[in-house]
């Protein structure tokens, strides 16, 4: 059992944790939560004020064939261009849709990795900008248990 | 309480560094029901910094599609051995971690 001294140390410094926030970190650019809240690919490209993409060749996306279980899957990604600046990760039959979107400074070399959930068998999508210009591929991801509802 | 940890960890090779990331963070959608079939309410991570030696050379913006303890990778050119390199985050919820570690 906890301690009402205790309890008040624990309370006092998640209060300060919460005005101070991490000192010396500052956020950059605004995260769009319409893109973010958008219920279907569509949305997405629209809230974030693209062309829905067509498929070029110079972006390799691993993830397995097959996911047994949707609450995991590993995807890396590489973009074969120069001067590549953001990356978006879609997982097209997902509730929501955009999984990243991620903004590359010139020292980030065109690759990334994370662990996302499916909510069923889809294709992910990559979206690239390099130089001002879209290039997109995608791949299935067939799913055997999903990824949002169960655990 | 939650006891939210950053394991992170930067390898330099020829190319600069490997970083690897493993945060602890529920990822909750907003979908899943508990036990008792109660929706657990949404809390999710919706941005990442990574910086080198205070110079931010990744943002990462997410949604609740991001898997559950999830795992990041990058690829930063120019680090080298012993420079800070910096992940913070912040989640829908309003709350936030970061940590440094030296590259190696």
């Amino acid at each position: 059992m906890i301690e009402r001294r205790e309890f008040l140390a624990y309370a006092g410094a998640a209060l300060l944790a919460r005005f101070l926030g991490n000192p010396g970190v500052t956020w950059g650019a605004e995260r769009n939560a319409n893109a973010f809240n958008a219920r279907n690919p569509e949305s997405v490209y629209a809230a974030l004020g693209l062309e829905p993409p067509t498929e070029t060749g110079s972006i390799v996306i691993v993830a397995p064939d097959v996911a047994e279980n949707g609450a995991q899957v590993p995807v890396e990604v590489h973009v074969r261009l120069a001067r590549v600046q953001r990356i978006l990760l879609i997982g097209e039959r997902n509730p929501y849709p955009l999984l990243a979107d991620i903004s590359l400074g010139e020292r980030s070399e065109p690759w990334f990795e994370v662990k996302v959930k499916l909510a069923e068998s889809s294709r992910i999508r990559v979206i690239a900008q390099a130089d001002g210009r879209l290039h997109s591929a995608s791949r299935p991801v067939k799913v055997i248990v999903g990824g949002c509802l169960a655990g | 309480m939650i006891n939210y940890v950053i394991r992170l960890r930067a390898s330099v090779d020829e190319q600069g560094a490997l970083i690897k990331a493993l945060l602890t963070h529920p990822m909750e959608s907003g979908f899943r029901k508990n036990a008792a079939g109660e929706v657990a309410p949404a809390h999710f991570i919706t941005e990442i910094s990574l910086r080198i030696n205070g110079e931010e050379v990744t943002t990462l913006r997410t949604g609740s599609g991001i898997a559950t303890d999830p795992l990041f990778g990058w690829r930063i050119a120019g680090v080298k051995r012993g420079d800070t390199v910096t992940l913070a985050w912040r989640d829908n919820l309003g709350n936030s971690q970061a940590k440094d570690t030296n590259a190696q």
